[in-house]
């Protein structure tokens, strides 16, 4: 796995494999952006990936059974903002470099689901995958010394 | 979900209450206006002017909404907020969807359809 910068400050949220409850992991993580003075179009594409990424642990690797941990770590060091998502089901296939395919004049071939990994790769500047503890661990990084991640 | 109907000339007008369409309400919400598609609604107008937070889920949903409405059919979108409207630039969705900033123009649009 990538190893990143070891965060300064860091929150963990714990909800139950539901997705009734990730409002809950949404707003926490929008109140902590709000709160770092980012942009709201930022703040609100940095709600989205942690919201995608808790979902996908809901959905996928507890098959949307309820009675599961999701955990969430916050961090925030000096270069970054990072955010761990772990949960204790499946372990998934994770590909990386997912696109969105499809024709916008072609009904037919809109997507209506699997979005998700696209939208986390677009907006977060690194992501890894894996194994750790027995635990899958799925770390979403945004640079903060960038000037183009703050503002974009 | 809770949401508000109207009906303006051919246009169905939705317009939900809440705050969030997401993948815990995505379901309701296209089960909601699956029914009125079924009823014989061709056009509807989407007013997302109290939705501050979509996610791929809820995306995927409005996306099955257009979809139903067949070839014949057209779903405009809007009054979308800036962070809304970042999700449809981000998925290239403002390419798929008539996005307009208020209900009387997409009303205008569709009458002139």
């Amino acid at each position: 796995m990538m190893e990143f910068p070891v965060p300064q400050s860091c929150m963990k949220l714990r909800i139950d494999s539901r997705l009734d409850q990730v409002f809950m992991v949404g707003h926490a993580i929008r109140g902590i952006c709000s709160h770092l003075g980012l942009d709201k179009v930022v703040v609100y594409k940095l709600e989205l990936a942690v919201v995608e990424a808790v979902n996908n642990a809901i959905k996928h690797a507890y098959e949307s059974r309820p009675g599961y941990p999701v955990e969430i770590t916050v961090g925030l060091s000096r270069e970054c903002l990072r955010f761990e998502i772990c949960d204790e089901g499946n372990t998934l296939n994770f590909q990386r470099g997912a696109c969105l395919d499809y024709d916008p004049r072609d009904r037919k071939t809109l997507p209506e689901r699997g979005m998700g990994l696209t939208i986390m790769e677009e907006i977060m500047d690194e992501i890894s995958y894996g194994r750790r503890e027995g635990r899958n661990c799925l770390t979403l990084c945004k640079h903060l010394t960038r000037r183009r991640s703050l503002h974009e | 979900m809770r949401m508000e109907e109207l009906k303006s000339g051919a246009a169905l007008v939705i317009k939900p209450l809440e705050r969030r369409i997401d993948a815990a309400s995505a379901t309701g919400f296209k089960n909601t206006l699956g029914e009125r598609i079924q009823k014989g609604e061709k056009f509807i107008i989407l007013d997302l002017s109290e939705v501050d937070f979509i996610d791929s889920t809820g995306l995927g949903a409005i996306v099955s909404v257009l979809k139903s409405l067949g070839d014949g059919g057209e779903l405009i979108i809007c009054n979308p907020r800036e962070t809304v409207m970042s999700l449809f630039r981000l998925t290239r969705m403002n390419r798929v969807f008539q996005i307009l900033p208020s209900v009387e123009e997409a009303v205008a649009s569709i009458s002139g359809t």
